[in-house]
Parts: structure tokens; sequence; C-alpha cells
């Protein structure tokens, strides 16, 4: 059965981080967000892509509730406003304290490396059949 | 600050995309852009039945919302919102909501460039949501309170 819808050809938006590099490169935008003890919080972050690694950089204090090293999060990069514009990626992983920040990141801002569990990238604008769709 | 503060609905008039996080009955956090509209109080925003944030606010209504603005003075400006989610399936409200984007997202010169721009695929999109197939609804969101957080760019 499984073999059976592999095979069968769907409409899909679905696509590869490489498909968005330009859009890991220079984010417009990006927000993570976590488990506060029980309630979802949300925060803007800055990100940066450095040595094939997601970056995710936060002041130190005047946004409320962060979350930690250790701490699941899902972040989100996206871009556009209109239908054939939206694309972007969300990342399902755990947050690494950064010793240093990346080359280019702010030394006013918190960093944590995003240990990556499942990434997903979407791109309406690349729409396309594809087997397993 | 309330949705009616001058600030918070004038951010809300020119931003485009709701970011709605959401908490799994497991914990998992978990975060979507969506389009969005304000109606009086509320916000509203089309999805479909079974996707993993109507999944989540079934059994978790708590949510919070994060707002850009691509406009000079508020660039530097995140809006988050924190409320209560609910969905909703009513006919009535959701070709209300599906009325009320029309102007935002589908015909507005901007969006109709966009449309024109990739006329070609119009049948590669109709195919898209008609394999999709499951049934339209509606998260309507009841803001509680209301904050402004800065924003951060590497490239700013």
């Amino acid at each position: 059965m499984e073999a059976e819808h592999a095979d069968k050809k769907r409409m899909t938006r679905a696509g590869q981080p490489e498909d968005v590099r330009d859009l890991l490169d220079n984010a417009p935008r990006a927000n993570i967000a976590f488990n506060n003890s029980g309630a979802i919080e949300a925060v803007p972050v800055d990100f940066c892509l450095h040595e094939e690694q997601y970056w995710v950089g936060m002041p130190r204090d005047g946004v409320g509730a962060r979350p930690e090293a250790g701490d699941r999060v899902r972040l989100l990069i996206d871009d556009g406003c209109y239908h054939f514009d939206l694309r972007g990626m969300w990342v399902r992983g755990k947050l690494s304290q950064a010793e240093i920040p990346p080359w280019d990141g702010s030394p006013n801002l918190t960093w944590f490396r995003v240990e990556p569990a499942k990434a997903v990238v979407w791109d309406y604008g690349a729409m396309r059949e594809a087997r397993g769709g | 600050m309330n949705l009616d503060a001058s600030p918070v609905r004038e951010f809300l008039a020119s931003s485009m995309i709701a970011r709605i996080a959401t908490l799994s009955p497991k914990g998992q956090p978990n975060i979507t852009p969506l389009w969005f509209v304000r109606d009086q109080e509320r916000l509203y925003m089309t999805t479909r039945d079974g996707s993993p944030v109507v999944r989540n606010i079934a059994e978790q209504p708590e949510v919070v919302l994060l707002f850009d603005n691509e406009r000079d003075a508020m660039r530097h400006q995140v809006l988050r919102l924190r409320g209560r989610a609910v969905f909703r399936m009513s006919r009535g409200i959701l070709w209300r909501t599906v009325l009320r984007q029309l102007p935002k997202y589908r015909v507005s010169p901007a969006a109709l460039r966009n449309l024109l721009s990739h006329a070609g695929k119009a049948i590669t999109m109709a195919r898209y949501y008609g394999e999709r197939g499951a049934q339209g609804g509606v998260i309507e969101v009841t803001p509680e309170s209301a904050e402004f957080l800065p924003r951060y760019r590497t490239d700013s």
C-alpha cells in the first residue's frame, strides 16, 4: 500500500533546505516557539546559517521568557505574503548553548545552535508534480 | 495593551502574516504562518480541518501570535499577542473570512501582480488544493494582551 502511494504522483509545495538557501542566507525574519513550563511561548530571534548549522540569537532581556539550552523548540523562517511568494522552513530541534557567536552574529545577543531533528521546507512558487507528493 | 490601543490597531492594519504558536497535547511547540483578517475584537485565519494547529488548539486553546510589519517605521518591531483560539467550521464564518481576505490577499494590486506573474501555475494550484480535499474552517483568536518586542536582524 505504501509503495503504491509512493509511486503515485501528487502536487507538492515541499522542498529541501538547499531550495531556499537564499532565504536562509538572508532571512528577513525568524521566530521560535517553545514550551515555557507548560505554556506556549514565542519570541522573535536573529538567525544565521553558519557552517551549515542553524544559529539563533536573542536579547539577554526585554523579551520576557526565553528558551534555554536543552529546550525543544520550533524555529520558523518564512517569507512572502501573497500566494506564490509564500515560502519558508521550520526546524524542530533542541537548543545548545554557543560559547561564542557565529562569525556575523551580534555579540549583544545570546546565541544558541539548533540541533535539528526534522526540517520542513515549502515554496508555493515552486509547486510541482512529484512522486509521493 | 489591548487590541484597541492605537499602536496595536495601526500595526495590525498593515501586517500581512500571523505566526501562530501552539502547544501539542504532548507539549511540543509549533509555529505556523497564516493569512489573517481582523473583525472587531477578533482575528480570523483560514486553514484545513485536521491541521496540526487545529489539533493543538482543540486540546490547548492558549496561543501566541507574532506579527511583523514591513513599513519602514515599524520594521524593527514585532507585535506579540496572547489569546485563546477556537476552530470554527460554519459556512457563514468561513465565507465571511474568505471575503474579508479578498481585498488583502487576492485582489489588491500587489496580489494581482503576484497571481498574474504565475498565471501558468493556476492549474497546478487548483490540483494541489483539490488533492488535499480536507474541509476548510476558520481559527478564531480572541486576544487578551499585546506587547511590542524588538526585531533583530543580522542584515540591518
